[in-house]
């Protein structure tokens, strides 16, 4: 009997201490697994991902040419850009170029980026907003490098689309559900700077009393459903 | 709050094994170094395996063997150092090595190569081989694999692609470790690599359940009384300055807690209101009285006093904060400074689970019929053998599944109240009998048998008694009303001592009616005394109804629950029902039921009177 008061107050004070952490690992624990992955991924929201460069002998400039003019590449990859071939040049810098006239597309304007974007938008918005970002990416691109052209859609989903101005790919895109899991995902795993350490100290002790926790409850289950014990009064 | 309290047990004992499961793995994962999972620590960055040698070509492009499908990509990049095509077509990747234009094959000294020059760690190739039917350590990649096996202290491997020279993962016995945790921790046990499958999302939808329950339970179950220990916190209440006194003791200014009860802020001052629940709200014996502008009544204020009680003031002292300039007025017996003390005469069982408790008083007392003494609750161990049960008994006991001693350890001072179970003698008596029904605790709730009957059960000859009294409101009116006394139980003493006082004391003439429930035959209390009470007075009747006896055919008298019986038997055809007063006593069930009967009979509240059983 007196183990069970003190399993009892064993749980409530863990669980007055980890109690909203514990709240936030189940309610966003929840949203990631009944959202399905690939709606937070928005595969609802492009199309025309499988790129295309048509007939290789019909392309106006061979790769090797390419590699003739641009000496210092390590990687020279013949890519559509909507529809059109286009080379992708790697190396110290990275540039795109026309691949039926050697015209330099790279970097692409606002103009292209939003023709880019569209071209791959799925929805049933129209693009509301254009702008490079070069310098403090916002959160939702902890981890790509920039520069970035956002173009955003005004759908119910606030799409945003990212294409790389220097190879005109169609590089990320964001959108609310995203937004939610991501944000979901930092309270998750406590790493509230770059989301993504899923080593952090705030963590480990977390789930370490967390887990003290748990299996108090298990201790205090076992009383809740334990009936008395049956003792005779009478030997 | 049960019903959360319900859910939240259920809902763990159904899911909990699972609830341990994330727990367990998602903090053994967050402690393993996700930099050695993941392989990075041996690893190669990309930028640091490209050599500077330029694309040189000696074959032409356009002469190369491409087929018809679709072409995604077509680059000229380098495998290690030698400079290569490699050609995306939907299903299939080639490559053809851009000095020679033949298909370059990744063969075992070409994926060896590759592997070697993508790690960094201290290890060396150990041994390599084409899986032909994939791995379960690269389940994205289908199709023949190449698995190059590294001897350094986490048995590394590399994954090339066969297709095209691709690294395609790093492996190690750490990452297998997580992978087996991740798979628990995502309850995908098909290896889909997915956590959106319907039992993680079954058991999900629970867990949310059992965090918004035990959310709602924190919440609730901390009052004050858990953060006392915090320094500043005891005294930390603002004082509010209420006048409180008592017949007997005048008015007084107390500097109160105002965010404390009258009930507790009133205790630390050592004026102790009577409590059978610990100022938890469920005993209603703390009344106090406003002079004026009371409080809105609370819920349990309604439940325990009547309207016309209400409506001079009487409130429960748990139930309202002291306010400034509050004055009110208490029990003389909360005053009570200092203990009485008693001798146990005898104690005896009446019934298996009912005992009666004889005391004799140091200094001789004086009571009113329906008064209560307050008892003190010191710590106790008894072993329930010494309790005296009759051999015909145990059976009794043993069914309640007790623990085999009655154990309390006093951690604050605990007093119960129990009515005085006989009538006053003369201006003051000294011998004083008590009727205590053994508390076990309710049916499948696991707490301790009620403290104060433990304690006066296991009351023998000789011992010694601190109490506190004498006090109460479950009165006699002082009219010539017929009295109609109901009964149920325990519930007995303050009726038995009413009746006795009018019977036998007052010689009463009016008419006096004891209706008295019992369960069956055994448990009919005093049954001799009241029997032979009925046959010296002509104007006092003495009903019993049992509950609980359908096989006794040897019991000729009244059948069903005492409310019922006295409703059809008596008061349905009582023709002057509004010169009639009720006094009702007895356990919790019984006395809701009567007081709801005579409510629907349009019996004015101010003629009921009732006490809780075991007051």
């Amino acid at each position: 009997m007196k183990a069970i008061r003190l399993s009892r107050k064993v749980h409530k004070w863990f669980a007055l201490v980890l109690g909203i952490q514990l709240f936030l690992w189940a309610l966003s624990g929840f949203y990631m697994v009944v959202v399905n992955i690939d709606i937070i991924h928005g595969d609802m929201l492009v199309q025309n991902m499988d790129r295309n460069v048509g007939s290789y002998s019909q392309v106006g400039i061979p790769l090797e040419q390419v590699a003739d003019q641009y000496p210092d590449s390590s990687n020279i990859t013949l890519t559509a850009v909507v529809e059109r071939p286009a080379y992708l040049i790697d190396g110290p810098t990275t540039r795109l170029l026309d691949a039926n006239t050697g015209a330099l597309m790279s970097p692409i304007s606002k103009d292209i980026a939003a023709q880019i974007a569209t071209y791959h938008y799925a929805g049933d918005g129209v693009v509301s907003r254009i702008q490079l970002l070069e310098t403090d990416p916002p959160t939702e691109l902890q981890s790509t490098a920039l520069p970035l052209w956002r173009v955003d859609f005004d759908d119910v989903w606030n799409s945003s689309f990212y294409i790389n101005p220097n190879t005109g790919q169609f590089t990320t895109r964001r959108h609310s559900l995203w937004r939610v899991f991501d944000f979901l995902w930092m309270l998750h795993v406590m790493d509230y700077d770059t989301r993504d350490d899923i080593n952090n100290n705030i963590l480990r002790i977390f789930s370490v009393f967390g887990t003290l926790f748990g299996l108090s409850g298990v201790w205090l289950l076992f009383y809740s459903f334990n009936r008395r014990r049956k003792v005779g009064t009478a030997k | 709050m049960i019903f959360i309290r319900k859910l939240h047990k259920w809902l763990t004992l159904l899911i909990g094994a699972q609830l341990i499961v994330w727990l367990v793995t998602g903090t053994i994962i967050s402690l393993i170094d996700q930099t050695e999972v993941s392989g990075d620590k041996t690893r190669q960055s990309l930028s640091n395996q490209k050599s500077a040698d330029p694309l040189r070509v000696f074959f032409p492009s356009h002469q190369l063997s491409i087929g018809p499908e679709l072409i995604h990509s077509i680059a000229l990049t380098k495998i290690l150092q030698r400079p290569v095509y490699r050609i995306e077509q939907s299903g299939e990747t080639t490559l053809f090595d851009a000095t020679t234009g033949n298909e370059l094959r990744i063969d075992k000294r070409l994926a060896e190569a590759i592997a070697r020059n993508s790690y960094r760690g201290d290890g060396e190739i150990a041994n390599s081989e084409l899986i032909a039917l994939g791995s379960d350590e690269v389940r994205d990649f289908a199709g023949p694999i190449w698995r190059v096996n590294i001897d350094d202290d986490l048995a590394t491997r590399v994954y090339v692609s066969p297709r095209d020279g691709q690294v395609l993962a790093h492996r190690n016995s750490r990452w297998k470790v997580v992978d087996f945790l991740l798979m628990l921790h995502f309850m995908d046990y098909a290896r889909e690599d997915s956590f959106n499958n319907w039992q993680i999302i079954i058991v999900g939808f629970g867990t949310l359940w059992i965090a918004i329950s035990g959310v709602l339970l924190v919440l609730f179950s901390f009052g004050r009384s858990d953060f006392l220990w915090l320094p500043g916190f005891r005294s930390g209440g603002t004082k509010v300055s209420s006048k409180v006194g008592s017949e007997n003791n005048e008015e007084q200014s107390y500097d109160l807690d105002s965010t404390l009860s009258y009930y507790s802020s009133l205790s630390q001052h050592g004026v102790k209101l009577s409590s059978n629940c610990d100022g938890s709200g469920s005993c209603g014996l703390c009344k106090v009285q406003y002079a004026s502008d009371p409080p809105a009544d609370t819920a349990v204020d309604r439940e325990w006093i009547n309207a016309p009680d209400l409506a001079d003031g009487f409130r429960l002292g748990c139930q309202h904060k002291p306010c400034s300039n509050d004055v009110i007025v208490i029990p003389d017996m909360a005053f009570q400074q200092s203990l009485q003390s008693a001798a146990v005469v005898s104690s005896q069982w009446l019934t298996p689970l009912l005992k009666e408790i004889c005391i004799r008083t140091d200094t001789p007392i004086q009571f009113r019929p329906g008064d209560h003494l307050e008892f003190q609750i010191p710590s106790f161990n008894v072993d329930i053998d010494q309790l005296g049960i009759p051999s015909e008994c145990v059976n009794v006991w043993r069914e309640l599944e007790l623990s085999e001693r009655l154990v309390h350890t006093v951690t604050d001072t605990v007093a119960r109240t129990y009515s005085i179970a006989v009538a006053p003698n003369g201006e003051a008596s000294s011998d004083l009998r008590f009727t205590v029904r053994f508390a076990p605790p309710p049916d499948g709730l696991d707490v301790q048998p009620g403290i104060g009957s433990s304690y006066m059960c296991s009351l023998q000859a000789g011992d010694q008694v601190m109490f506190r009294g004498p006090g109460g409101d479950f009165l006699l009116h002082d009219s010539d009303r017929e009295k109609i006394l109901i009964g149920g139980g325990a519930g007995m003493a303050p009726l038995k001592s009413m009746a006795v006082h009018l019977l036998s004391n007052l010689q009463w003439e009016g008419k006096l009616r004891f209706w008295y429930g019992a369960r069956n035959q055994q448990e009919i209390l005093y049954r001799d005394s009241f029997d032979k009470l009925a046959a010296e007075h002509q104007n006092f009747e003495w009903q019993v109804a049992l509950s609980d006896a359908h096989d006794d055919k040897s019991w000729t008298g009244k059948r069903g629950f005492i409310h019922e019986s006295i409703f059809d038997n008596l008061l349905k055809h009582h023709e002057s029902l509004g010169n009639c007063e009720f006094y009702v006593c007895g356990p919790p069930m019984m006395l809701a039921a009567t007081r709801e009967m005579l409510s629907k009979l349009g019996v004015a509240e101010s003629l009921i009177r009732f006490d809780d059983f075991g007051n």
